[in-house]
């Protein structure tokens, strides 16, 4: 929920209208294999997003704010999947807060409580608000340069704690954009590693009308999926 | 003995059943461990992402309305674990995770509302007590 929120504030406020990228991402984690998993992503502000997968198999995933398609063009099938809530992008989240030095925490109600300062680093301290403690937990920001290197948070039960590093910062266009995060979670029974690797960003690009406007083939059976 | 058209037609007939038995099986056992993975994620996700102190306190102070808020919301499971997965990984998991999360959620805010009961019920044996006392 709160990355979900996080996602829409921050692509509502970055002045960044589109996003198109190829991702990788690499997932190992406690007794499993690595999984790795690449892709073209568009991306269109606040909800719509569509997902070429290209391995380890054809998947083009397309989402729009209460509404997921899947559709596996060589096995020739589909979902359609309508949600109560709406879909959080994904793959961006990690890009869209790394704009922020506040990582749009502020905007959430989040306070800052304490900052430090760590040699080049500038460590800030984020409690939520008294009446969402329950659902939401605390977050430590580091900044180095202005940019946001490091995030740490755990779940207001303080059961799960995620790290994410942030890192190969490159300028497109006005802003500079990590090209890679990788995020460790840690529970009772895992530890899991994440690592997105981003390519060919570009912002505000125009989206192809054939992709803003994709529909399954009619041929195709869809299972249709209420969450 | 074992000569002639039947018995060669009959031998062929159980090569055919062999090679398919033996191309067929792997292929059912794949499909089945990556069920039971998918299930598997699934439910370690539920469990991951499902917050049972927030449930706890839904029942606690929301009582049989916690309860019901708990048993009626439908939790999601996250896009981002579908993403390059078979659509049998997709179907199992997304199953799985509904189950699990709404089971976490319904157990906790029970707990949490006979928690709250078991306090109501101290503090009126209290409250009883003390006023046949005086």
């Amino acid at each position: 929920m709160l990355v979900f929120l996080l996602a829409v504030l921050l692509s509502l406020s970055s002045g960044i209208q589109t996003i198109v990228l190829d991702f990788q991402r690499v997932t190992t984690e406690t007794g499993k294999q690595e999984e790795s998993i690449s892709g073209r992503l568009y991306f269109k502000q606040p909800f719509w997003m569509f997902v070429q997968v290209q391995k380890p198999l054809k998947q083009i995933m397309m989402s729009d704010r209460r509404e997921l398609w899947i559709y596996y063009p060589v096995e020739k099938t589909a979902f359609h999947i309508t949600t109560k809530k709406d879909n959080p992008p994904i793959f961006v989240q990690g890009i869209l807060g790394a704009l922020k030095e506040d990582f749009g925490l502020e905007k959430l109600g989040y306070k800052l409580t304490q900052h430090k300062v760590l040699g080049d680093t500038l460590l800030t301290i984020w409690e939520p608000p008294a009446d969402k403690a329950k659902a939401l937990g605390k977050f430590e920001l580091y900044l180095a340069d202005s940019r946001l290197v490091k995030a740490f948070s755990q779940s207001s039960d303080g059961k799960t704690k995620s790290e994410s590093i942030y890192s190969n910062y490159k300028k497109v266009g006005n802003f500079w954009i990590p090209f890679e995060i990788e995020t460790k979670t840690k529970d009772a029974w895992r530890v899991k590693q994440e690592i997105i690797r981003y390519k060919n960003i570009k912002l505000n690009s125009v989206i192809p009308d054939s992709l803003l406007h994709f529909a399954i083939p009619e041929k195709i059976p869809v299972k249709e999926v209420k969450w | 003995m074992f000569t002639g058209v039947p018995f060669r037609n009959a031998l062929k007939v159980f090569s055919i059943l062999l090679v398919a038995i033996m191309v067929l099986s792997p292929m059912t056992i794949m499909a089945q461990d990556e069920s039971t993975n998918a299930c598997m994620q699934a439910e370690q996700d539920a469990a991951m992402n499902t917050n049972g102190t927030l449930w706890f306190a839904a029942g606690c102070l929301g009582g049989i309305v916690g309860l019901l808020v708990a048993y009626a919301i439908q939790p999601n499971p996250p896009a981002s674990k579908l993403v390059g997965k078979s659509p049998t990984y997709v179907a199992t998991y997304t199953d799985c995770y509904r189950s699990k999360a709404k089971n976490i959620q319904t157990h906790k805010a029970l707990l949490g509302c006979g928690v709250a009961a078991g306090f109501y019920l101290v503090y009126w044996v209290v409250i009883a007590a003390a006023a046949s006392s005086t």
